[in-house]
């Protein structure tokens, strides 16, 4: 289990935010944090801090990637976490 | 949200947000809905009328609503379209979104909702239509404002067909509905493309197939939805590589080519699993590698490298650990291996196929029953239309059906795969038939299943949809009795099942019912149904305490499959 934080940029649409936080469940992201926050216009910065075992990590980011209000995804390794 | 009033926007060009929803619907080609209306589309029902292109097919309940999209899209290639109300409309959508999202079928739902100032309230009739369908559909959309209606359609089906086909539910509050407005739906510039695959990756699979002794090709429903038969067929036919297929590939490949080994997994045939098990490189296309065709995971295909091609990537390393993977339209991926790969010949392995077929006779033991499901299942084949559409419902039949109508024409066999949803098959075949109106459809359910969804015959009825409905019944449960006697001791609990008188029922429904309990009746039976110009009900007395076989044990290999009881 590595701790990893993934930033999304998410358009700022009703169900959104009930997407993403589908995903941590079904991917049994171990959560530590969620943290959602308005960016620029009309969209949100979500930053998810997660444990996970790299191939559900990376399997995530791609779920993550593939839902219809994910503009931008992204993984890095807790060490670089900001928050 | 403020209604606009007309004082200020000439009447002329002011259209209701209901308007919109069916002028959205015409502007991008959907011109079947299946829907049942309600308080909160009241608007959209209202401006209907107005819309002659649209042609509404009244269900009976909601969830046949969704079946029959469903039905329509995979018989068509087209998005299906339904409708619901709020409340109960919305959440009976659900077991059929559920059912398209696994299958991949292309739909789009729109649902009515209470007016914007109620929602939140617990309003009569109120869902969270949003936080309901998440999980079960692609996406879900809330519309507040009248002028986004048509875009928010229009990019709704855009979703549903791009990449891996899915649902969209499109939720639309009533005061929406009622809102004048000027706005018009737009072009929304051309959709998506279906990823192109990385030729590094196409590469790397060439390399391992053309090091491959025992190559077999696994087709999924990506096959079918992408059409690519022909490419499938030559691609195996370069390879000299087996075909081995899911449930809901079936159809990809013609059962009657030399190549065509059957279906894989739990109730595949005993050749087809010994082949994948075998197997030193395993190409799968379009398909999502589940437990159904797996079996105990760490036991699948033990002696193979896998390439993993699909156009989801969220599939590939999901179930199976892959030696390669490919992110691409399954089309594209095996026209683009067949120009990589060198044509070889591999008679030995090809032999084996060819050894390991199932036998087509009856076994003795069937010959002394009047009515085994398997010879059913032959029979209906034998009768329909060589390029019949076949709807199966869910249980042994289902399986029955899979194993032995032998389809030769691709995408003729529609059934609730992923899912797996009872109830499935006569709204699913009434759907197809209103989007194949010039082909002969069979529904085959069992009795279980056709009690589900057996008022949508009133459906068939109101349309004249001429689907035959063949009910296998046994008085069971049949696939819940079976687990019963080979994995719980033969504790039979709560599946033995009545059944109403289904000919009468029929007659009540103004169908033809026909009831066959001989095997000397069961051809003419057939024949006469097939005939029949209207909706026909078939009550088919099939063996009561008939086992589908082979079957792998639940939490099994492949290969521990049991062929039979004598085995």
């Amino acid at each position: 289990m590595i701790q990893h934080t993934f930033e999304l940029t998410v358009d700022a649409v009703p169900g959104a935010i009930e997407r993403v936080l589908s995903v941590v469940r079904r991917r049994r992201l171990g959560l530590r944090s969620f943290r959602a926050e308005s960016a620029t216009e009309g969209r949100w910065l979500v930053l998810i801090r997660a444990g996970a075992v790299p191939a559900e990590a990376g399997l995530a980011l791609r779920q993550f990637a593939t839902l219809i209000d994910v503009r931008d995804a992204r993984i890095r390794d807790d060490d670089q976490a900001t928050f | 949200m403020a209604t606009l009033a007309t004082r200020t926007i000439p009447e002329a060009v002011a259209q209701r947000g209901a308007d919109l929803v069916w002028a959205a619907l015409e502007s991008v080609g959907a011109n079947v809905v299946f829907g049942y209306p309600g308080g909160a589309t009241l608007p959209m029902y209202d401006a209907l009328p107005d819309h002659p292109r649209v042609h509404h097919v009244l269900v009976r309940h909601e969830q046949g609503a969704a079946h029959m999209a469903d039905g329509y899209a995979r018989a068509t290639g087209r998005v299906g379209v339904c409708s619901a109300t709020s409340g109960p409309g919305a959440t009976n959508l659900v077991t059929g979104l559920a059912c398209a999202y696994m299958d991949s079928v292309p739909l789009v739902a729109i649902t009515g909702q209470v007016s914007t100032p109620l929602m939140g309230r617990d309003a009569f009739q109120e869902t969270d239509v949003l936080g309901m369908v998440g999980p079960v559909t692609k996406h879900a959309f809330l519309v507040s404002a009248a002028e986004d209606i048509g875009p928010t359609i229009r990019r709704a089906f855009a979703i549903a067909r791009a990449g891996r086909p899915g649902p969209v539910v499109v939720d639309i509050p009533k005061d929406v509905q009622l809102t004048l407005t000027t706005a018009r739906t737009a072009d929304d510039g051309p959709e998506p493309r279906a990823p192109g695959a990385d030729p590094a990756e196409l590469d790397r699979a060439a390399a391992l197939v053309n090091g491959a002794a025992r190559p077999v090709i696994i087709a999924g429903q990506g096959v079918r939805l992408a059409r690519a038969h022909r490419e499938l067929r030559a691609l195996a036919e370069r390879l000299d590589a087996p075909v081995v297929t899911t449930l809901l590939g079936i159809g990809a490949i013609s059962e009657d080519h030399p190549l065509a080994a059957g279906m894989l997994g739990m109730h595949g045939s005993a050749g087809a699993n010994r082949m994948v098990n075998d197997a030193d490189v395993v190409l799968g296309v379009g398909l999502r590698f589940d437990d159904r065709v797996t079996g105990k995971l760490s036991a699948f295909a033990p002696k193979a490298r896998i390439i993993h091609a699909d156009i989801d990537p969220t599939q590939l390393g999901k179930n199976v650990p892959t030696a390669v993977g490919i992110v691409a339209d399954a089309g594209a991926v095996l026209f683009a291996l067949a120009s990589r790969v060198a044509r070889t010949s591999r008679p030995e392995w090809r032999g084996r196929l060819e050894r390991d077929r199932p036998r087509p006779q009856l076994a003795a033991y069937e010959e002394r029953v009047e009515l085994p499901p398997r010879l059913v299942v032959r029979a209906i084949r034998e009768t329909a239309a060589d390029d019949a559409y076949f709807v199966a419902d869910v249980g042994q039949h289902q399986m029955w059906a899979a194993q032995h109508l032998r389809l030769t024409e691709p995408d003729r066999f529609l059934t609730s795969g992923g899912l797996g949803a009872m109830g499935y098959a006569l709204p699913a075949a009434i759907g197809a038939q209103l989007g194949r109106p010039a082909s002969e459809v069979w529904a085959i359910a069992g009795d279980g299943g056709a009690q589900m969804t057996f008022h949508e015959l009133g459906t068939a009825v109101q349309e004249g949809t001429p689907v035959k409905l063949a009910i296998l019944n046994n008085g069971y449960l049949g696939m819940v009795r079976q687990w019963q006697q080979l994995f719980h001791d033969g504790r039979i609990s709560q599946t033995p099942i009545s059944s109403p008188d289904y000919v009468k029922l029929a007659d009540a429904y103004g169908v033809l019912g026909i009831l066959v309990e001989r095997r000397r009746d069961l051809l003419a039976s057939l024949a006469k149904a097939k005939l029949h110009r209207g909706p026909v009900v078939l009550d088919i007395r099939i063996e009561r305490e008939a086992n589908v076989w082979p079957i792998v044990p639940p939490g099994g290999a492949n290969a521990d499959l049991i062929e039979g009881p004598s085995a």
